[in-house]
């Protein structure tokens, strides 16, 4: 088939590779002795995931009572950290699938590890409600729809929190469907260059006999496909129902109706931040500068702004709407998230979303990468303080004053919070080394783009964008 | 049975164009396909060698609609049927507050079963032992693999490989496969 | 350009006679209905205008976006059809024409409560009193006049880089055109939902919606690509981009809609679903008046069913998005639809006000359709005028050879 791309479309992988380079390059990573950065990762990581994973074990045996919590803000850096990791694992289907539907060819360099990220972190987010329970061990028992032990009551079908289990359970069996899928046919091309019998068997039963057949190509791409279809809307769905637990009651502050959209853009905007803080990393320390590109940096710099404006207009319709409501409850709390006791959370939301991503305007920035890198951290800090502005300043004063409270997190909320991010990174560090962390045999499919090609002219060059060549 | 099943005719190539129009030949040319392989997803390679669209469709659409009625179903006994309870003043069969579980469970039953349909239509399970034909089938070559049977052209079948830039050609047992040991071993 | 197809197909759209014709009896129809909705009242005729003239300004800011979005993803696409929707923004200064009569209801008549409120001395009185700031005739005027300038503006530019383009096919103006989109992309979000805000929901003053600007922004997105699809089947039913458009743009065009539609559902679902969980007063009110009595089939029966299921259903299957007649059919139930949803935010009112007829009754409803159906002759004899005034295909867009081979 002939390749009829534009002259302005740019290769997508830099430094003239052939195919057997890319495999080289992506399979290499995963073969070979990890690097010393791979190892102070992994340990660094896996210390701060343990101690994590004791502050955990510490909270059950004591109980909820070691949190900050009280009567009136209920819930506090449990469900803002839930909310939080929610979020960050939106982009990785959106990588996948929006980008897939919307064919943005670009995606393909780094799909994969956004979404390995994804799992990760719904797994760090499904923890936050699970340890909230209480006891954990019995919160099947209330979560899941069978007669549970007080005689045949069933659980309450009207609950957002009951929506939000079946919601992350789904899309947590999706992404991993869909991403495992993804990773098949990379999977058989480790397999077929593996030499020692354990990494034989273990890359052989993973990849299930394929072997790129063009008969199970074409089964292959339809399901991807519609795995595309069902996960577009399954990230939308998702992030709406946990809008939900806040927008389906009458506290100000929580019940607005754009909250569902509201919450898809930031969730798009965190975790497209926590992508590129990621991939940032990646890209120095596993020597992917050719895969991931600035011109991949510079489009998701561009998500960045888009979803950052988004939830930029989100905020200000929602000060606006509280105005025009003419409710006085809805415009103090309001006032209060700007000027009361939690003013300096949000004014860090503020600063940190929706005027530093407007430096991203500028080209130079949104290619520079030590910038991109500063910004995604500001970012990342500033949607968790969205979600900590959202569910704490709404609860502390509600309407009426004499239950108004304060909140001060405790020392096992702060380590919970940190071990989080240690059990999200350990997790990532174990992913690059254990399977392909890039989707190549997804990028070999877009190689053409931009190339000359290979009988009539040499192979193009990594920085002139070839002439358009066509033998329809 | 080597005896009594066709033996194959194969040819290598190393770029998806050349495969792909070597495909559009031989289906222009009525061989048979023993199989065409290709490292990753050629965009209209299925369609050159002759293959409909996948019914897969078929399945996440049916599967789909199922767990949606059975969360309508479920949900309809456990609120209104068997212990319906008045919360929050709200109707025994909520159908606003039924939607979000509906759809998600329309996409849970409609994901997993394409999963599952797509391992069933390809016969893979874990442990399935590849059959390969090159070595770097899985990494960056394209093979055309035809039946060697009545109908079979061999010097037709070799002038189109050639013409589209094969690296290598051969005829091979019908259970060739590297995989299977020395004698089957490019 | 090693090879660019050369299509024998005419270059130039010239407007057929019989489409003059029918767009001019359109807007006679049109004239005659509105003047009839005048023996129900100023509010009634304003009814009727306001739907018409919101659900026609819906295309040429569909067309726009439509564009911006374009140049943003860079896709390629798009670059055969792209006239028809550079022809839709020249109805924009049409629009604000449209819209004057709009500025004068909230001048000079009760359409808009807000506009000239009688101080009852109750709750309801005390609430107008509290928006005064932002719901009054004279900042509505000047609020209409920096909408319609930032998206003529925005429109003209977008066009012109595009028309520049065809004579020197030089790549500056491709990024000239995404210069523009990128800010004006914001600038629509903005203007979009205040607009929404003050011709639409400020028809029920005391009723307010954070979600209000996206849900109308979802329904602008749905019946734009309907009447996309439409114009291009038109145009090739008329003998015009036979070669040039095929399965695949309409197969795009067709992903579009139905995406579009699903959006409008996951709105138009999520604004009701949490009102009528959280049931506060202050926002049931709007619903309320639509639960009850026959109005129930038209916003929870009708409405969902038009506007999402049947062109949902019908765009599903592959084969029905790349062809033409299911893709018509689709697009008219979207059109269809989105008539549905403002009629029926429009015509009933939560408090009505002295004098305003149920504008749903019987009769009344065929002649506000009647108003419709002028506005829309009014917008495809612009928009139909326009498309003669350049080739019909960018031939120099660098995209161009993308868009020709476009495949899917």
């Amino acid at each position: 088939m002939a390749h009829h791309y534009s002259e302005l479309r740019m290769p997508l992988v830099h430094g003239g590779k052939t195919m057997h380079d890319i495999t080289n390059d992506v399979c290499g990573s995963i073969e070979g002795k990890p690097s010393m950065l791979w190892w102070i990762g992994w340990m660094v990581s896996g210390l701060v995931a343990l101690m994590g994973v004791l502050t955990i074990g510490f909270q059950i045996y004591k109980g909820i009572g070691t949190w900050g919590l009280n009567k009136t803000v209920g819930w506090g850096f449990d469900i803002t950290n839930f909310v939080f990791w929610i979020g960050i694992g939106h982009a990785g289907t959106l990588i996948s699938a929006v980008l897939f539907l919307f064919r943005q060819k670009w995606r393909t360099s780094i799909n994969r590890s956004a979404e390995a990220m994804t799992l990760f972190a719904v797994m760090c987010a499904g923890l936050f409600p699970l340890i909230h329970m209480g006891r954990p061990w019995i919160g099947f028992l209330w979560a899941a729809p069978y007669p549970n032990l007080r005689g045949p009551l069933w659980v309450n079908i009207r609950s957002p929190l009951l929506w939000d289990v079946f919601a992350i359970s789904t899309y947590f069996s999706i992404s991993l469907v869909f991403w495992y899928i993804g990773l098949i046919p990379d999977l058989a091309t480790v397999r077929d260059r593996a030499k020692h019998w354990a990494r034989k068997f273990f890359y052989g039963t993973l990849s299930m006999g394929w072997r790129g057949s063009v008969r199970h190509w074409n089964h292959y791409e339809t399901s991807y496909m519609i795995f595309a279809g069902l996960a577009t809307p399954l990230v939308f769905s998702v992030h709406s129902i946990v809008s939900m637990d806040f927008a389906t009651s009458v506290l100000p502050g929580w019940h607005t109706t754009i909250f569902p959209p509201y919450f898809v853009a930031g969730a798009i905007f965190s975790g497209f931040a926590m992508v590129l803080t990621l991939l940032l990393i990646a890209r120095e320390t596993m020597n992917l500068k050719q895969y991931i590109t600035e011109d991949h940096l510079e489009n998701m710099g561009k998500v960045i702004i888009l979803t950052g404006s988004m939830v930029g207009l989100a905020y200000g319709t929602e000060m606006f709407m509280a105005w025009y409501s003419g409710s006085m409850y809805e415009q103090y709390a309001f006032i209060n998230r700007a000027t009361g006791p939690f003013a300096w959370s949000y004014w860090i939301m503020v600063s940190c979303n929706v005027i530093s991503p407007q430096t991203l305007w500028f080209r130079k920035l949104r290619r520079s990468p030590i910038f991109l890198f500063i910004m995604s951290i500001f970012v990342n800090i500033g949607m968790w303080f969205e979600r900590f502005v959202i569910i704490v300043t709404s609860l502390h004063r509600d309407y009426l004053p004499s239950s108004w409270a304060h909140y001060y997190p405790t020392h096992v909320e702060i380590m919970e919070l940190i071990g989080s991010f240690g059990i999200f990174f350990f997790l990532f560090f174990c992913f690059i080394r254990l399977l392909p962390g890039i989707a190549f045999g997804e990028v070999k499919g877009v190689m053409k783009m931009g190339q000359k090609h290979k009988h009539e002219e040499k192979p193009g060059n990594d920085q002139t964008p070839a002439a358009e060549v066509s033998h329809a | 049975m080597p005896d009594e099943e066709n033996k194959l005719f194969f040819g290598v190539f190393t770029d998806e164009d050349d495969c792909l129009e070597a495909t559009k030949a031989c289906t222009e040319a009525n061989f048979t396909y023993h199989d065409v392989l290709a490292p990753y997803a050629v965009h209209g390679l299925d369609r050159a060698m002759g293959l409909p669209f996948s019914k897969i469709t078929w399945v996440t659409f049916l599967c789909g609609m199922m767990g949606c009625t059975i969360a309508f179903l479920g949900m309809g006994y456990m609120s209104y049927w068997d212990w319906p309870l008045n919360i929050g003043g709200k109707e025994t069969l909520p159908v606003p507050a039924m939607i979000p579980i509906m759809f998600e469970l329309t996409v849970l039953f409609g994901g997993v079963c394409t999963m599952l349909a797509l391992f069933a239509f390809c016969f893979l399970f874990p442990g399935k032992q590849a059959r390969l034909f090159h070595a770097r089938q899985t990494d960056d070559r394209f093979v055309i693999v035809l039946e060697v049977d009545e109908d079979f052209n061999e010097a037709k079948a070799r002038e189109i490989f050639t013409a589209n830039h094969a690296e290598d050609i051969r005829e091979v047992d019908a259970d060739y496969d590297i995989n299977s040991g020395p004698e089957g071993a490019a | 350009m090693a090879t660019v197809t050369v299509m024998d197909e005419p270059e130039h759209f010239s407007f057929p006679v019989l489409a003059k014709l029918a767009s001019f009896g359109m807007m006679v129809v049109g004239l005659v209905a509105f003047g009839l909705t005048w023996i129900g009242g100023v509010e009634l005729a304003m009814t009727g205008w306001v739907i018409a003239a919101w659900y026609c300004l819906g295309f040429p800011l569909f067309a726009t976006l439509f564009l911006s979005i374009s140049h943003l993803s860079s896709s390629g696409w798009h670059v055969v059809i792209k006239r028809v929707p550079e022809a839709m923004t020249r109805y924009l200064p049409v629009a604000a024409g449209t819209f004057v009569l709009i500025a004068l209801a909230a001048l000079f008549s009760n359409f808009y409560e807000w506009a000239h409120p009688v101080d009852h001395g109750d709750l309801h009185s005390e609430l107008l009193a509290g928006k005064r700031a932002w719901l009054n005739p004279s900042s509505f005027v000047i609020r209409m006049a920096i909408y319609f300038g930032i998206w003529i503006a925005a429109s003209w530019a977008l066009v012109r880089a595009s028309r520049k383009q065809d004579v020197d096919g030089d790549v500056k103006h491709t990024t000239t055109g995404r210069r523009v989109a990128a800010p004006y992309a914001a600038l629509f979000a903005i203007t979009v939902t205040f607009a929404s805000i003050d011709y639409i929901m400020s028809v029920e003053p005391t009723w307010f919606s954070t979600m209000f600007g996206v849900y109308q922004f979802a329904g602008i997105m749905e019946s734009g690509f309907a009447m996309l699809a439409l114009l291009l089947i038109f145009l090739q039913q008329t003998g015009y981009l036979r070669k040039s458009v095929n399965e695949n743009h309409y197969h795009n065009v067709g992903i579009w809609l139905l995406a579009s539609a699903t959006f409008w559902a996951y709105i138009w679902f999520c604004q009701f679903m949490l009102i009528w969980y959280s049931n506060i007063p202050e926002e049931t009110q709007h619903y309320l008046a639509r639960w009850e009595g026959p109005w129930f089939w038209v916003s929870f029966g009708l409405n969902p069913l038009i506007n999402w299921v049947i062109p949902f259903l019908i765009l599903l299957p592959r084969p029905n998005k790349r062809n033409p007649k299911m893709l018509a059919i689709a697009a008219c139930f979207a059109l269809g639809g989105r008539f549905i949803d403002l009629w029926q935010l429009v015509a009933p009112r939560s408090h009505p006000v002295d004098g305003i007829p149920h504008a749903a009754a019987g009769v009344w409803t065929v002649v506000v359709v009647g108003t419709l159906v002028g506005v829309l002759g009014l917008f495809l004899f612009v928009t139909l005028k326009a498309l003669e005034k350049a080739p019909l295909l960018a031939k120099k867009d660098p995209y161009y050879v993308e868009s020709v081979h476009h495949h899917l």
